[in-house]
């Protein structure tokens, strides 16, 4: 009994996992009993919050109460003193401390292994805030590791985002810091975004709950859409294909190598805006609303467009705290490109501390700078025919599937691996033995990639369906999708098939 | 909509599935021949996660000294030029320490009355340190598990690290694999591989593959214009430096011809090659980044393996057969095989298989099968002790658990008799891994230590268990002398 209160690494409160969903039933159980108290609502849930983080992140939760209280104290300096300096110095400390959070635990390995490759160096890495506990506190913290908390990247953008907005004068700092701590830790969004503004959730706290029948549908039907695309089709892939690939490239032919890629392309938009769905409809089910993170992003007619359609919380994000800041497009053509590809190559580190996540966003940086070379000169930038559209479509598809590569793989060299065989080894006579023995994968593939291109008007009309019917059908709706989810997540392993010998 | 109603939802979806959960059958419910439903049970609810990380895996791991690079070591030199050489270098690890081994290293197992059955071997070894042997060479033969070089590659490189050697050993002249960290390789002429295990090529009628079971076909040379092989080097790693290289090849005709072009001069022509099998030796002083290998096979002929080798010291062959489980010796060439491990002359041979078998085959067949081949190896390399390795653990899902599948410990035991029975040697990879429920931690262990198909062994995890294997083989090398 005990061991639910504990923190236990390998059991973390995740959306895929029935244990959520329990600790989701008792929220809603005490929610339903306090919610027209809006303080007690707000420390309740900042409460649940902590929870959830402490059993998924165990001490870490201390550098998100950290963080919440300098950028609570911090908003309120920025607010309240008269003198512009003053104002200046808060802003500055905050993005200042929320940086050197996210640097110390996210890329002190990178910046370490690069300044060794570089200097021939041999400097090692040195855990001090766990040698400053140690020795302090007389706990026994390995001090020859450096953990990356879960969602640090996430909440750091929304903290920050706080007191530029407060500096910005576009919001007005929030009263209490319970409520401060319920906006930064948020359970629905705190580990995988989207990344809220302050602007557009905090006046939410000050709100009474409402819902309306239709937004409960909707919201099931984010939830029952997201763990469909999450545990059908994105787990489903990874373990059964696209793992196994690329994890050792030069162990499949090329063309398995270019199907792992298109499904890995797959895999990623139906993990991550699958694990968004749940957080919005979960979210909107305690009566706040969190805004869209994807819209059909394959459906992008340009690199440019694809970044106002993947990741949107985050693209947005960027736009207005570094690109725009940084000049974005009033110093001039050059300056205008300097700048996207700082903003795309900053973004991509953010992805990972690593060079593969640095050159994904600096391909994608050089996407957009070409593209708005391109759309001067095309004669078809304005056309609306669907050749066209369809022609726009599948070239930015396709260029975003290739800058994966180096999403994906673990290294360079499994990246450079990955290209070897594409264009060495690519043996065109084996694929049909490759489809007919991967056929659940690549039904599993073609059913994800034919439900996110069909039309809107498709995916509307099902919603409008599915909000329209009443609440006993729905719940034996609920039961059966997940009774599907089952039957996949419980599905034997695909085995290991040699093609070649 | 009131939360209270939402919660009341919520239950309401909990009970039905707890009523499906109660009503369906632990077997699930058959719906057509491959489609079976099914759902959690109560006891589902309260069985132990296999994904948990199994204890010693984790101890397996903090004692582990290897990366996912078989040759990283901070310590050798890598400016060293003497171990092409005959000489044999000193060693610059320290060597196996008998003490320390003893209380961690999960040891080889012997036949009753044949625990000095090494000694051959590590009298060669000694042999080796005191510069009275100049070579010798361990055949490890397996599957899939030691292709890319991987398992083979780490005990390659401690052993000639501590007895002298370099070089890749044998390795086929077209290869399936093409991430060999010592060499990148392509070919010029149209070039066929044809393996003996895997799926054969029925327009092959003999069954001269060579010990490696499988062949390239040498495409016939077109005027001047001779098929070559092109081998580019990596010099800097210990198995990119070799000073010999030998062919091992089947003419249809005599007066075939190699030239060996190495940094794009063509510094040798072998000439008046005989019809039939022979070993094209060539030896070059100085490293070689760049080899071409040309042939001019008048009608064609069969590449059985190249050796890029040291004159002296050390040398292991990784022969890997996707797929294979170790029972096709007896069944190629025995007369071809035996030329070519004369040649080859090895001091001990490993086998480690039986992986591919664990789904299919009843164990008591395989036992009795795998005993026939290691008559066979015994019949043709008399003298020479062999060393079995069992499968390491693989697992299947069900109801999305994973678990060890239930053939593993009775291929494993079925391997280990004919092992023992045949007077030979077996060390058990499946329990030195963690034994029962040891993949799910080793596929997420951080990093990972295998591959989700819960088969195949990462890099990092292939060395960790190769490092485990040195250690009980270095720890019976020392107690060997310890004893003399």
């Amino acid at each position: 009994m005990l061991d639910i209160f504990l923190f236990d690494p390998e059991n973390p409160l995740i959306f895929t996992r029935l244990f959520f969903w329990l600790f989701y039933v008792v929220v809603l159980l005490v929610y339903s009993i306090i919610y027209k108290e809006r303080a007690v609502r707000n420390a309740f849930l900042f409460a649940a919050s902590l929870f959830f983080y402490w059993k998924t992140s165990g001490l870490f939760f201390l550098i998100l109460v950290f963080s919440t209280a300098s950028d609570f104290y911090l908003g309120n300096l920025i607010h309240y003193s008269h003198r512009k300096g003053w104002k200046k110095f808060g802003v500055i400390m905050s993005v200042f401390i929320n940086l050197f959070m996210l640097s110390y635990f996210k890329y002190t390995y990178f910046f370490v292994d690069t300044v060794n490759a570089l200097f021939n160096l041999d400097i090692e890495v040195v855990n001090h805030l766990a040698l400053w506990s140690n020795r302090l506190t007389d706990t026994h913290f390995d001090v020859s590791m450096i953990l990356l908390p879960v969602g640090i990247s996430f909440y750091t953008f929304q903290t920050i985002s706080y007191t530029v907005d407060v500096y910005r004068r576009k919001v007005d700092p929030v009263k209490h810091i319970l409520d401060f701590g319920f906006y930064v830790s948020f359970f629905p969004q705190l580990v995988a975004g989207p990344i809220v503004r302050a602007s557009e959730f905090i006046p939410q706290l000050y709100k009474r709950y409402s819902l309306s029948y239709q937004e409960f549908g909707f919201a099931l039907f984010l939830i029952l859409k997201g763990l469909f695309k999450k545990m059908v089709i994105g787990d489903y892939l990874a373990l059964n294909f696209i793992d196994r690939v690329f994890s050792n490239p030069t162990g499949f032919s090329g063309f398995e190598n270019l199907m792992a890629l298109f499904g890995y392309s797959l895999q990623v938009y139906v993990d991550f805006s699958g694990y968004t769905d749940i957080a919005i409809g979960v979210a909107l089910l305690l009566g706040f609303r969190i805004p869209k993170n994807f819209n059909s992003p394959y459906k992008a007619t340009s690199v440019g467009n694809f970044w106002k359609r993947w990741h949107i919380s985050l693209s947005s994000w960027l736009r207005d705290y570094l690109y725009i800041p940084l000049g974005g497009n009033r110093k001039g053509r050059i300056m205008t490109d300097v700048n996207l590809m700082i903003t795309m190559l900053l973004g991509g580190l953010w992805h990972g501390a690593s060079w593969q996540f640095l050159v994904w966003g600096g391909l994608n940086g050089v996407g957009l700078v070409v593209y708005k070379l391109w759309k001067r000169i095309s004669p078809y930038e304005k056309s609306k025919h669907r050749a066209v559209r369809f022609w726009k479509i599948f070239n930015t598809f396709l260029f975003i599937t290739f800058t994966r590569i180096w999403f994906r793989s673990e290294s360079m060299e499994k990246a450079n691996q990955f290209i070897y065989q594409v264009t060495r080894e690519f043996n065109g006579s084996i694929i049909p033995q490759v489809l007919w023995s991967y056929r659940l994968v690549f039904l599993v593939m073609a059913l994800g990639y034919f439900t996110h291109w069909v039309p809107e008007r498709w995916k509307l009309a099902l919603l409008d369906w599915f909000i329209r019917i009443p609440i006993w059908a729905k719940v034996l709706i609920t039961a059966l999708v997940i009774f599907a989810i089952y039957q996949s997540w419980s599905a034997e392993l695909q085995p290991f098939i040699y093609f070649q010998f | 909509m009131k939360p209270f109603r939402i919660f009341i939802f919520f239950v309401v979806v909990l009970l039905l599935l707890s009523i499906i959960a109660l009503l369906m059958p632990e077997q699930g419910i058959g719906v057509t021949g491959d489609l079976r439903l099914s759902f959690l049970s109560v006891s589902d609810l309260f069985r132990e996660d296999t994904l948990k990380m199994n204890k010693s895996v984790e101890r397996l791991m903090a004692g582990a000294t290897v990366t996912d690079d078989p040759e990283s070591d901070p310590e050798e030199d890598l400016a060293r030029t003497d171990d092409t050489g005959g000489e044999v270098p000193q060693p610059v690890v320290t060597p196996a320490n008998a003490d320390s081994l003893k209380q961690s290293v999960f040891r080889l197992q012997f036949a009753e009355g044949e625990e000095d059955l090494l000694a051959p071997f590590f009298r060669t070894l000694g042999g080796l340190r005191n510069g009275s042997v100049v070579r010798t060479r361990i055949l490890h033969f397996g599957d899939s598990q030691i292709e890319d070089d991987r398992m083979t590659a780490l005990i390659r490189y401690r052993l000639q690290q501590y007895f002298g050697g370099s070089g890749t050993g044998l390795v086929p002249a077209i290869p399936i694999f093409s991430g060999h960290m010592a060499y990148e390789q392509d070919q010029e002429g149209e070039w066929l591989r044809y393996t003996f295990f895997g799926k054969r090529d029925s327009t092959i009628r003999h069954n001269s593959y060579g010990v490696m079971g499988a062949f390239a076909s040498v495409p016939i040379a077109e005027d001047a214009d001779w098929p070559l092989l092109h081998f580019r080097f990596n010099t800097s790693r210990r198995t990119g430096r070799f000073n010999r290289i030998r062919i091992f090849l089947h003419s249809y005709v005599d007066k075939a011809s190699i030239a060996f072009q190495v940094n794009d001069t063509i510094t040798d022509t072998l000439k008046h090659i005989p019809d039939g099998f022979s070993v094209a030796d060539y030896r070059h002083h100085g490293a070689v980044k760049d080899l071409k290998v040309h042939l001019d096979l008048p009608e064609g002929g069969r590449i059985y393996g190249i050796s890029f080798e040291s004159d002296g010291g050390l040398q292991v062959d990784n022969i890997a057969m996707r797929g294979g489980s170790g029972l096709i010796f007896t069944k190629m060439n025995r007369g071809q095989q035996k030329a070519m491990l004369d040649h080859l002359s090895p001091g001990l041979i490993m086998l480690q298989f039986g992986g591919n078998v664990v789904p299919y085959m009843n164990s008591g067949y395989y036992q009795r099968a795998f005993k026939r081949e290691l008559q066979f190896i015994k019949e043709i390399c008399p003298g020479t002790p062999v060393i079995v390795i069992g499968p390491s653990d693989m697992s299947i899902k069900e109801r999305g658990v994973f678990k060890t599948y239930p053939t593993i410990e009775p291929i494993r035991d079925a391997l280990k008799n004919a092992a023992l029975d045949s007077g030979f040697a077996f060390w058990d990879l499946y329990t030195a891994m963690g034994g029962y429920n040891s993949m799910p931690s080793f596929v997420h262990a951080d990093p990972p230590l295998a591959s989700t198909d819960y088969v195949h062994f990462t890099a990092l995890g292939v060395n960790l268990v190769a490092e485990m294997f040195y250690n009980a083989l270095m720890l019976e090398y020392n107690n060997f002398h310890l004893k003399i």
